[in-house]
């Protein structure tokens, strides 16, 4: 057994890679103390603020080298494969080899999603890479939250939607990268939270990130719970065709705060972890400065970055990011109202389930029983007017396509995605169907967060079933086999559907029965629905 | 959601329609395998010491009424839950897994290696022979960088069973997982090739891939069939149990098994340190100084020993040996024989040999290694608490609220044992680390204080201030258990954090903070090393740790305790078998009457009543020619007693050296006559760690050429000096042993065969072994502990202009001990192959010189070379050097001045000045 090193000598250094000195230096006066004041010191190591040291270090140097990472573990007293772990799970993180030359401190990504494709995004793409992509990092992004003024793109950290090739032009060139800040928050009146729990069961409200559960259920959990418990604000709002927590977050961000506040009380928690997700920047600072002002008794507010992980829309997922792991999901149960972040009790919303407790808390679960369970539909593709409609539950798919103006000029409605990328593609023959929980389901989709995409003649809905499958597949976490290989096979599968339709249904029922979240479970989904649900005469 | 039936009683729910009892926290899986239902599964580790994962898939099962199918290696059952492992929708599922993860492998190569065959035949069993789906992977390349560890990731399944051994288990986090989706790999550090990572080499990722994809060096192509034996690690004290895989009298591999000291984790030396037992110069025969051959340290220097040698019979090799050891008693006296035994020796190999010396000699001068080691905290221990041994194994650290690790480095030196503190720590116990250097568990600590070197009593005398003067002493515990408390809060009164605080280099109210997390602990343990004994204030340091115990009542219960870790193997068991100049067997004072005529009449002879000398006071009689004949087994004081050049000149000076040993040692490049005996491997024995767990070490493997077993040797020898010994093996010995040891009087050699370890003190058969001692008193007067204060004392030797930088010495994690054994098994060699000179980074700056150039280093006794390494866990003004490695043999430099009780010399601590080569 001899070894492979050419030279026989005294390691000059210990084992591994070691942080050099001005590494040490850079990455240490990026690092921000804690809501107590802690960098990562004595008491938490900081790794569950992992996420946000390596936003700092991102944004400073637009990539992390490794001499960053493993300077970061060194402050952190983590490993560097503790860190390389989360720093190359999250698609915002560029993380750059030894001896690699950096790419350029500018990214732009631009959406890849079903409605800016259908607005042009790949010809924008392919457009801006030959223009600008010795100046800046071109790559195509999963669904940003503007599938109602398509095409989108993402400059460093600022939303461009619609994004055009002379706008990119002028904002690279003056390098206007920084978030577009939205107005200071009113100030929010915690004093005096209206009773909720009767009428929150009254109501029924659903769970409205897309399982639908019911949210009384879910608080039930928390009678038996230990104190630490906490509440964490779901906004990592990723199904593609889903804007409207985006919406709310701009339009009445009060609204949800009081909705958080509400709950935070109710639920007597100590911490609230708001999720955001990174391409939602924008509104990061309003909410931040709003949680500065916003006092209640005994509950700390902290509010972190998402960073570019669709799976982190999943609440264990979630949770470990909020820990500063990889966005795995975890195997349940047991439930996060039993042992979620960190092992405590934990119950995570939505932003527009928050927002809608609020809601109920303000104004009765009967108005909300009234106006027949609204709810915020996301609206895009091919009519007219794309946008966030707030409707009954029990509006139905031809109901909402007229409440956005009807089809776009020259486009003939074929199809349409009652719920994402998730929910499946079904012929417009089912455009009477509401769009609400449990409908769909009997068709083997469902609406999830209520996003309705429009499909016309124009669209070949086999190539949106591709485009949602290599989306799977770039988003699966990895974890389990189903997911992490199925997802993989099942887009070579989908070149030839008909000659493999024994082994895509047998793989879809694999990745359904035996994944382990709802990303695995629901990837089949697009192909399914088109080889059981279209005819010759739907496409 | 259901609470799962977690800790009330069992659970019953029916699985594959019979109603059968979960246990309490059982899986669905565990409780079937419980019931010789078999379910498949790859990511749940290799032993129940890992958590499942639940990411596999491969282990699904129906459970009625749930939409999907459960992981039934995660899910726990609840009452009445209706479970089936057989239907069809079930088993389609679990095959349609195997089948994806088939897809993108390559063909199954064989191997000798029986761990990576597990992936395959869980297949075969599965009957999935092939996959549907076409391959996508890549081509990768196999990393082949590392001297111990082949990886080829195209085998690899991402079950990461890898990375739980790495992250939990072991918990060095050197192996991730990046990237996701189908792109999510294996990674070491941050994609680094696996020998040019922070890898250190435990192998516990080789032991729990199922696939192959990471091996061996070696075994990627071999295929011998290979036969196994349950034995021992041979290196330190934490008592690995390990199985080697043995073909064609060779060790292939090895495994560790779940003993209750490593629970299977092994640590570089003990999974891949073994082939030591084969290198070329192994001794296969007896050698005889040629005559008139001079014994010249100068041949130290590059010479070559053998050349003084002349090859001899057993027989004569023998008479020689035992005629002048004979002659040298008759014409100097009992007292001008020594002997030193090993702390790498088997119990009954001690046993026999303090035996041997006693009754053949009459003299007392019999000690080994532990007068290096924790002859100074046995002092204190002694004198504190009545016994020298741990009052608790280490293992209890998981128990513990508390851990306080000072001047220990177990990640280097007890690496398994560092995996249960990282644990506790891991799982919310906090962690104190105090050593002048930092170390592998520094970022663990939640509070690492790397205080002044040789300023120990200072930082802990101010500790103890805090927690006498805010009150934060557990006056029950003092009041029932405790003498001196007066006394000793009075002497206490001196040492306050603000002004030990620039004599230790640790500012007052991180002293305090530590003083007070300590104090408020439920439950607190104490670990030490080296870095508290070997100082001339040894004692001292280790009085002070005994006062944070006895203060805070720490001690007596599951979690909290004294626990110095042992360095060799049989340490413990060496001591406690009378190795050692003032203790017969089982600590009787051989001044104490009654207990001296317990071993006369056992032993038929008369011994004599004055303690011996201890190791260096040997070499100082050699030196004066006080001591003129010495019998070495198996230890190397030319290397490892400090101040070489005085230790290797008094060896010359003998006139008679005997050097028992596999190798021919520094030490025994002095002999008259060397015995070529067997390493560990090569031998049964029993063996006591750290924990007082006594073990059955077992041979493995035949000794080479015409070595002979060491309890041969020792009774040919004592045949010839007139004993009529007739001991016919280890047991025979062991059981001799348990008749005069009442700590050992329960463990029978059956019982050790049958239960593979015994915890001493074990009484009478029918008693299991006391893990923790003195939750009912200590053995001392009235059962009371002994506080005894300490003061401050300067070290024996302090750095001046010319000799400005601190010389530290000890172990490396490959080199262990004089590196006699490490040096020559191949895997540890080629990972630290020559000895460096560690500085801080700034002072290799501030001196211009780039790591790696060559440097002499000098103190006032000699002088040696090497090369530098620049590490930033040395402080300024320190060195660190390793005292393993013959050509910088760091004991050349080190001060012997001795700790006053322990008769310790102060390694940690002597002026050395540096100067480019």
């Amino acid at each position: 057994m001899a070894s492979n090193r050419q030279t026989r000598s005294a390691r000059p250094h210990p084992k591994g890679r070691q942080p050099g000195d001005a590494e040490l230096a850079a990455v240490g006066e990026l690092l921000q103390p804690d809501d107590t004041g802690n960098i990562g010191g004595v008491h938490d190591r900081g790794r569950d603020r992992l996420i946000e040291h390596l936003h700092s270090v991102n944004d400073r140097f637009g990539h992390l080298s490794a001499g960053h990472i493993s300077a970061l573990a060194h402050h952190l007293g983590l490993s560097q494969a503790d860190v390389y772990e989360t720093a190359t799970f999250y698609a915002h993180f560029t993380t750059v080899a030894d001896g690699k030359a950096p790419p350029p401190s500018i990214t732009l990504r631009i959406c890849d999603g079903p409605a800016c494709r259908m607005a042009g995004a790949k010809t924008l793409l392919k457009n801006a890479l030959s223009a600008f992509g010795d100046q800046v990092q071109v790559l195509p992004a999963p669904c940003q939250g503007a599938c109602d003024t398509p095409p989108s793109a993402i400059l460093g950290q600022q939303r461009m939607a619609p994004a055009d090739m002379p706008a990119l032009e002028i904002h690279i060139a003056e390098n206007d990268t920084a978030p577009l800040k939205r107005p200071k928050l009113d100030k929010i009146d915690v004093s005096d939270a209206p009773a909720i729990r009767n009428k929150l069961e009254q109501a029924g409200l659903r769970g409205m990130g897309g399982a639908g559960f019911s949210a009384a259920r879910k608080w039930a959990f928390f009678d038996t719970a230990s104190p630490d418990r906490v509440l964490v604000v779901n906004a990592d709002e990723g199904e593609p065709g889903t804007f409207k927590d985006r919406f709310l977050l701009e339009s009445e961000p009060e609204k949800v705060l009081r909705g958080i506040c509400i709950a935070a009380q109710a639920l007597r928690v100590q911490d609230v972890f708001f999720y955001l997700r990174d391409e939602y920047l924008h509104v990061h600072h309003a909410l931040a400065e709003a949680f500065k002002t916003t006092a209640l008794d005994g509950v700390t507010f902290h509010l972190r970055r998402g960073a570019g992980a669709y799976i982190c829309g999943e609440e264990t997922a979630l949770l470990n990011s909020l820990e500063g792991k990889r966005g795995q999901p975890r195997n349940r149960p047991p439930y996060p109202a039993q042992s979620g972040y960190k092992g405590r009790p934990t119950i995570t919303h939505n932003v527009e389930t928050l927002y809608w407790i609020a809601d109920i808390a303000e104004r009765g679960a009967e108005t909300y029983l009234n106006e027949g369970r609204p709810r915020f539909y996301s609206v895009s593709g091919r009519v007219k007017n794309p946008g966030v409609y707030r409707a009954a539950s029990t509006t139905n798919v031809a109901d909402l396509i007229e409440m956005a103006g009807g089809m776009a000029d020259g486009h003939h409605f074929t199809a349409f995605l009652p719920g994402g990328a998730s929910g499946g593609i079904f012929p417009a023959r089912y455009q009477d169907k509401t769009m609400d929980f449990g409908v769909f389901e009997e068709l083997g989709g469902f609406v999830g967060s209520g996003a309705l995409t429009v499909l016309s003649d124009r669209d070949d809905v086999w190539d949106m079933a591709r485009t949602l499958v290599a989306f799977f597949a770039d988003e699966s976490c990895g974890k389990c086999t189903p997911c992490r290989v199925g997802t993989e096979k099942m887009l070579g599968l989908i070149e030839d559907p008909t000659r493999h339709a024994e082994l895509i249904h047998d793989l879809s029922t694999a990745m359904r029965e035996a994944s382990i979240c709802g990303l695995g479970q629901a990837a089949p989904n697009p192909v399914l629905s088109l080889l059981n649900h279209f005819g010759e005469a739907d496409t | 959601m259901s609470a799962p039936g977690t800790d009330t009683g069992t659970v019953t729910f029916t699985l594959n329609g019979q109603q059968v009892e979960a246990q309490p926290g059982e899986t669905i899986r565990r409780c079937a395998k419980r019931l010789s239902i078999d379910i498949p599964g790859i990511c749940s580790g290799i032993n129940p010491h890992y958590s499942a994962d639940g990411s596999c898939r491969l282990c699904m099962v129906e459970v009625e009424g749930e939409r999907t199918l459960a992981a039934s290696c995660k899910r726990q059952p609840t009452p009445g839950m209706v479970v089936t492992t057989t239907s069809e929708r079930a088993e389609t599922s679990r095959k349609m897994v195997m089948e994806l993860l088939r897809a993108d492998r390559p063909e199954f190569t064989d191997s000798t290696y029986l761990p990576a065959h597990r992936f395959h035949d869980l297949g075969k069993r599965m009957d999935v022979k092939d996959s549907r789906f076409a391959s996508l992977a890549a081509a990768s390349l196999p990393d082949t960088s590392h001297p111990a560890i082949d990886v080829d990731m195209t085998k690899c399944i991402l079950c990461t069973n890898c990375v739980r051994a790495c992250q939990d288990i072991q918990s060095n986090a050197v192996i991730g997982i990046a990237g996701r989706g189908h792109k999510a790999r294996i990674v070491f550090d941050q994609d680094d090739a696996l020998g040019f990572s922070s890898c250190v080499a435990c192998g516990e990722c080789v032991q729990a891939c199922p696939t192959g994809a990471l091996l061996p060096k070696g075994l990627a192509t071999e295929t011998v069939e290979t036969h196994k034996v349950d034995s021992l690690c041979p290196y330190c004290g934490v008592g690995c149990q390990v199985r080697y895989h043995v073909a064609d009298d060779r060790i292939v591999y090895t495994e560790g098994r779940d003993g209750p000291a490593n629970l299977s984790r092994l640590c570089v030396k003990g999974r891949f340190g073994h082939d030591y037992t084969r290198h070329p110069d192994r001794l296969t025969k007896p050698l005889i100084r040629i005559d008139g051959m001079p014994k010249d340290p100068a041949i130290l220097n590059g010479g070559d020993p053998r050349s003084q040698f002349r090859e001899a019979t057993w027989e004569e090799a023998l008479n020689r040996a035992a005629a002048c050891l004979e002659m040298n008693r008759e014409q100097f006296g009992s007292d001008a024989i020594a002997g030193f035994g090993s702390a790498k020796g088997s119990n009954e190999e001690a046993y026999l040999f303090q035996k041997l010396i006693r009754t053949a000699f009459k003299t007392n001068n019999v000690d080994h290694c532990t007068r290096l080691c924790h002859a100074s905290s046995v002092a204190a221990l002694m004198e504190g608490i009545g016994s020298g041994a741990v009052t608790a194994p280490f293992t209890d650290a998981e128990k513990s609220d508390v851990i306080l690790v000072i001047g220990a480095r177990p990640s280097q030196n007890h690496p398994v044992a560092s995996t249960f503190i990282k644990a506790a720590k891991r799982d919310g116990a906090k962690l104190i680390v105090m050593d002048p250097r930092g170390q592998a568990l520094s970022r663990h600590a939640d509070h690492m204080m790397q205080f002044t070197p040789g300023a120990d009593v200072a930082l802990l005398n101010a500790i103890l201030n805090v927690i006498v003067t805010e009150d934060l002493v557990d006056h029950d515990f003092v009041a029932d258990m405790v003498n001196g408390y007066d006394a000793f809060a009075q002497h206490i009164q001196a040492y306050p954090p603000d002004r030990m605080a620039a004599v230790c280099g640790i500012d007052a109210e991180t002293i305090r903070t530590v003083a007070r997390t300590f104090a408020a602990a439920d439950r607190a343990i104490i670990f030490w090393g080296m870095g508290i004994s070997q100082h001339t204030h040894g004692t001292d340091n280790a009085r002070c740790l005994i006062a944070l115990t006895l203060l805070t009542g720490n001690i007596g219960r599951p979690g909290t305790g004294l626990h110095p870790l042992r360095g060799q193997n049989n340490v413990q068991g060496a001591s406690d078998a009378g190795l050692i100049p003032m203790m017969l067997p089982d600590y009787t004072s051989v001044s104490d009457n009654i207990g001296r005529a317990r071993f006369e009449e056992a032993w038929q002879v008369d011994l004599n009543p004055t303690p011996g000398l201890t190791v260096v006071e040997i070499m100082h009689a050699a030196l004066a020619r006080d001591i003129r004949a010495m019998y070495i087994m198996g230890e190397n004081p030319a290397m490892s007693d400090p101040d070489l050049n005085k230790a290797r000149a008094a060896l010359a000076s003998l006139d008679h050296l005997v050097v028992q040993d596999i190798f021919l040692t520094e030490t025994a490049a002095f002999a008259d006559v060397i015995l070529p005996a067997t390493s560990f491997y090569e031998k049964n024995g029993s063996f006591t760690n750290s924990n007082r767990q006594v073990q059955l070490g077992r041979k493995v493997v035949e000794p080479p050429g015409d070595a002979r077993a060491d309890l041969w040797v020792i009774q040919q020898i004592a045949k010839r000096l007139g004993l009529d010994w007739h001991y016919e093996n280890a047991a025979h010995v062991f059981e001799e042993m348990r008749l005069v040891m009442p700590s050992h009087a329960g463990i029978s050699h059956l019982r050790l065969r049958r239960d593979g370890t015994l915890t001493y003190p074990c009484l009478s058969d029918d008693q299991p072994g006391q893990e923790i001692l003195f939750g009912e008193g200590f053995p001392m007067t009235a059962g009371k502990g002994q506080l005894v204060p300490a003061h401050p004392t300067p070290p024996n030797e302090e750095t001046d202009g010319e000799y400005p930088f601190v010389l530290t010495t000890g172990r490396l994690l490959e080199h262990w001990h004089t590196g006699a054994m490490t040096r020559r098994a191949s895997v540890l060699d080629a990972l630290e192959p020559f000895p460096a000179i560690a500085l801080n980074p700034h002072e290799l700056d501030r001196m211009g010189l780039n790591p790696g150039d060559t440097v002499r280093l000098t103190s006032r006794r000699g002088t040696l070379s090497a090369a530098t390494r620049a590490d930033r866990d040395v402080p300024r003004g320190v060195v660190f050097l390793p005292f393993a490695f013959h050509e910088a043999a760091a004991n050349l430099l080190t001060n012997p001045a001795l700790d006053p009780f322990g008769k310790i010399a102060e390694l940690k601590y002597c002026a050395v000045k540096i100067e480019k080569a």
